[in-house]
């Protein structure tokens, strides 16, 4: 039997407060899937935000073309949850759990599919929960890229709120032989 | 292999980050399974198998501790989930004021009606912050039916958490095969 095949490549701590967050270099031709880990999001202030995303190219430039689709459910504890969807979006909207100024953060887990292949659009399985104004949510979501951009980063980014200031971000590949 | 390849692969890569920290193995009824060492992980990792209680339609509910184990905390969390059968039945799971950190399985007492399910664990052993939880779970329940949840929940207490308890809900639990994973440098 195979072991330790979840393999470590990268951590970013975010320590100061920045309206958004790049992890880069971090696909590549060594895996076709990859787990990203996310510790406790949280804002420099008390006005919550989203979680917003985008792709970063092989060649270092934000993806912010209208290219990104979603769909979404975000699990309310309090209330009817709620379904979310974008097509053609420039942003990966709710890309992570909205978040607030700690203890209330943001955590979650998400998994990357073929970022790195030009010949394939970059999908994304997202599962998070969060706490902000005072109410807890979870979220499953998936996002696509329709392009064939080779893809090596992600961009983590403030979707309207305060700064994010804390947080750690890591980036595992699976191995797959 | 040479020494230090089994750490580093040959492409560089930091290996073996998904670090087993226990696995517990329920054959007999047992009226609860506690971890009690979890390391120094950010993101706990959490897989159970072939789970049953020994009454029918209960459910796998785990909970946490703040003091080692010595007691476990059976009241505060909230959840949401969503629940659907192969019998086209599908709705919202929710709760302000749980018992329990949601739900981790399902099973019935009929011949195959277990369940599987992996949940991660966030911050737990972070003072400062709350303790979240994603999962998503597969079961044969009690109808019998093909079933799945999936939820995200939180004990929103900033304090450490230190242990996991798992039950059988309002029976003990007969069958579960249960492990915990460490995931470093998360």
């Amino acid at each position: 039997m195979a072991v330790g095949n979840l393999e470590f490549i990268k951590s970013e701590t975010i320590s100061s407060s920045v309206a958004n967050i790049s992890i880069t270099d971090v696909f590549s031709a060594n895996y076709d899937v990859y787990k990203m880990t996310v510790k406790a999001v949280g804002l420099a202030g008390g006005t919550a935000s989203r979680i917003d995303g985008r792709l970063i190219n092989s060649s270092g430039s934000v993806i912010s073309s209208s290219n990104y689709d979603r769909a979404e459910l975000t699990l309310k504890a309090h209330t009817t949850f709620q379904e979310l969807r974008s097509v053609d979006a420039d942003t990966m909207f709710d890309y992570l759990a909205g978040t607030d100024q700690t203890p209330e953060t943001s955590g979650g887990v998400v998994y990357f599919f073929n970022p790195f292949s030009s010949s394939s659009f970059t999908f994304m399985t997202v599962q998070g929960a969060s706490f902000l104004n005072s109410e807890f949510r979870g979220s499953k979501s998936i996002f696509v890229l329709k392009t064939t951009d080779s893809i090596t980063g992600v961009q983590l980014i403030s979707g309207g709120g305060d700064n994010l200031a804390e947080g750690k971000i890591s980036v595992y590949g699976l191995a797959s032989n | 292999m040479p020494l230090g390849s089994a750490r580093f692969g040959l492409s560089g890569a930091d290996l073996g980050k998904l670090e087993l920290i226990q696995t517990q193995t329920v054959t007999s009824s047992t009226s609860a399974v506690d971890f009690t060492n979890l390391g120094n992980y950010n993101v706990h990792f959490l897989t159970s198998n072939n789970f049953s209680s020994t009454q029918d339609a209960e459910v796998l509910q785990p909970f946490l501790s703040n003091n080692g184990g010595s007691s476990f905390i059976n009241s505060g969390y909230q959840f949401g989930g969503q629940v659907g059968d192969s019998n086209g039945n599908f709705s919202e799971s929710r709760s302000t004021s749980s018992s329990s950190m949601a739900v981790l399985g399902k099973s019935g007492t009929g011949t195959g009606e277990h369940s599987g399910s992996y949940a991660y664990f966030y911050n737990l052993l972070d003072s400062s912050k709350f303790s979240f939880m994603t999962s998503h779970q597969i079961a044969f329940n009690d109808q019998p039916e093909a079933e799945f949840r999936f939820f995200s929940a939180v004990l929103p207490t900033a304090e450490t958490h230190n242990a996991i308890r798992l039950t059988g809900g309002l029976g003990n639990i007969a069958t579960l095969v249960v492990s915990l994973y460490g995931i470093a440098e998360s």
